[in-house]
C-alpha cells in the first residue's frame, strides 16, 4: 500500500528518495468495512482521505431519502473542506465496499511540508486537480440526462456498474430504480 | 482595493503585509467591462480569472438556448478546466455581468513564483479549498433542494446573486422557467 501512495505522488512530482522516505512512513493508513461512515453531513470534520483499495460513495439525505452524486475509487481524494472558515460536510461519505484508505489532515500535513516545502507544491496541484475534477463531475451532472449519466458512469467506470447496488445507481443518475432497467435494456438493445 | 486584497491576503496566509504588497506588484492585474466574453466555447483557454470585484456568469449555448451554469463573484476563480488540464476546448461561455477587476494567472507560468514566494503556493493552495468548500456547498445545496428550497438558499447564502444577475439568467441557473421564478419569489414576498 505504501509503494502504492509513493508512487502516485511521483506521478504527479519525481521524487528525492528523502521525499519518497518520508511519505512512505508518515502516511496513516486505515482500513474500513463496508458500511462505514467516514463524514457525516453537517459533521465538522478535518480529514482528507485517499482511496487505495474500495469504493467510497457520496450522498445527501433528501426527506429521509439517499441521494448520490458522487462515487470515488481507486487513486481518487475525498476532501471534506473546512480547514478554513470551519464549514460543516456537506455530504454523507460512506464505504460501499471495504476500503483502506489513507487520511490526512491540515495540521499533521503542514508539519511535513515546513521540512519538506516540494511537497507543498505537490499537495497543492493535488488540490487543485481534484477540484477542477469535481467541478467538472458538476457541470456534467447538471447538463446530462439520465442516460448519458448513466452512459458516462459505464465509460469511465466501468466496474462501478457491477459494485453498487441498483437502487443507488438509480439515485445517482436521477430515476427509479424500474426506469434504470428500462434504460439499460435500451442501451443493450443499440448496435 | 488592492489594500482589501493584502488584508485578506493576511488574513489567509502567513505572508506578510510588505510580502504581499511585493506579490501584488508581479501580479497581473486586468479590467474588464461588462458584456466582456472572457473565454468562447469552442476555445483552448489557457489562463484563469481570480475575481478581485466583479461577477462572471458561465453558460452553455445549444439551439439557441442559453443555459446558466454558473456564477463567479469575489475570490471565486474562472477557468476553463478542460482547457487548462488536458488543453481542450471550453464547453462553456464566461461572460461579465458586471466591470471585472481580476488577476490573470498563467498556470504554466506559477512555477517561477512559487519558487519565489514558498508561502504564495501555500495562500494558492487555501484559495483552491475555499472555493472548493463553497463549490461543495453549492451544489449540495442544488442536489437536495426543490426549487423553492434552491432560491431560498440563494436567498440565504449569496443574497447578492439576487441582486446582481438578470432574473430569466436566475431561472436558467436554478433549472425553472422565469415565470415559475416569478411564483416562487411572490409566494416567498407574501410569507
Amino acid at each position: 500500500m505504501r509503494e502504492k501512495i509513493v508512487k502516485y505522488f511521483s506521478k504527479i512530482t519525481p521524487l528525492s528518495a528523502e521525499e519518497a522516505t518520508v511519505i512512505k512512513h508518515s502516511a496513516v493508513i486505515k482500513n474500513y468495512a463496508k458500511g462505514a461512515v467516514l463524514v457525516q453531513e453537517g459533521q465538522f470534520s478535518k480529514e482528507t482521505f485517499f482511496v487505495l483499495q474500495g469504493l467510497v460513495r457520496q450522498y445527501n439525505l433528501v426527506d429521509g431519502e439517499e441521494k448520490t452524486t458522487a462515487f470515488f475509487t481507486e487513486e481518487q481524494w475525498v476532501i471534506a473542506l473546512n480547514n478554513l472558515g470551519d464549514k460543516p460536510s456537506a455530504y454523507y461519505w460512506v464505504c460501499e465496499e471495504d476500503s483502506v484508505l489513507m487520511l490526512g489532515n491540515d495540521d499533521s500535513a503542514q508539519k511535513i511540508f515546513s521540512q519538506f516545502p516540494r511537497l507543498e507544491s505537490i499537495a497543492r496541484k493535488i488540490v487543485e486537480n481534484t477540484f477542477a475534477e469535481y467541478q467538472q463531475t458538476i457541470l456534467n451532472y447538471l447538463a446530462d440526462s439520465p442516460e448519458q449519466r448513466y452512459v458516462r458512469l459505464l465509460k469511465s467506470h466501468p466496474d462501478l456498474i457491477q459494485r453498487i447496488p441498483q437502487y443507488q445507481l438509480a439515485s445517482y443518475i436521477g430515476v427509479k430504480p424500474e426506469s434504470l432497467s428500462r434504460i439499460r435494456k435500451r442501451l443493450m438493445k443499440k448496435p | 482595493m488592492r489594500q482589501k486584497l493584502i488584508n485578506y491576503f493576511a488574513e489567509i496566509s502567513s505572508l506578510s503585509h510588505d510580502e504581499l504588497a511585493e506579490v501584488m506588484e508581479q501580479l497581473d492585474f486586468k479590467s474588464f467591462e461588462k458584456g466582456a466574453v472572457l473565454i468562447h466555447e469552442g476555445q483552448v483557454h489557457n489562463k484563469c480569472y481570480y475575481i478581485i470585484e466583479g461577477l462572471v456568469r458561465q453558460y452553455s449555448l445549444e439551439d439557441g438556448v442559453e443555459k446558466s451554469v454558473g456564477f463567479f463573484a469575489e475570490y471565486q476563480t474562472v477557468m476553463s478546466i478542460p482547457s487548462i488540464t488536458e488543453q481542450k476546448p471550453s464547453k462553456y461561455y464566461f461572460v461579465c455581468l458586471e466591470p471585472v477587476t481580476c488577476i490573470v494567472g498563467d498556470p504554466t507560468e506559477e512555477q517561477e513564483m512559487y519558487a519565489k514566494y514558498p508561502k504564495l503556493e501555500t495562500l494558492t493552495r487555501s484559495m483552491i479549498e475555499q472555493d472548493f468548500g463553497q463549490t461543495q456547498e453549492d451544489f449540495a445545496n442544488f442536489v437536495t433542494s426543490s426549487p423553492e428550497k434552491r432560491y431560498l438558499n440563494l436567498l440565504q447564502n449569496r443574497p447578492d446573486l439576487l441582486q446582481r444577475v438578470p432574473q430569466h439568467q436566475l431561472a436558467s441557473y436554478l433549472g425553472i422557467t422565469p415565470e415559475s421564478l416569478s411564483r416562487i419569489r411572490k409566494r416567498i414576498a407574501k410569507k
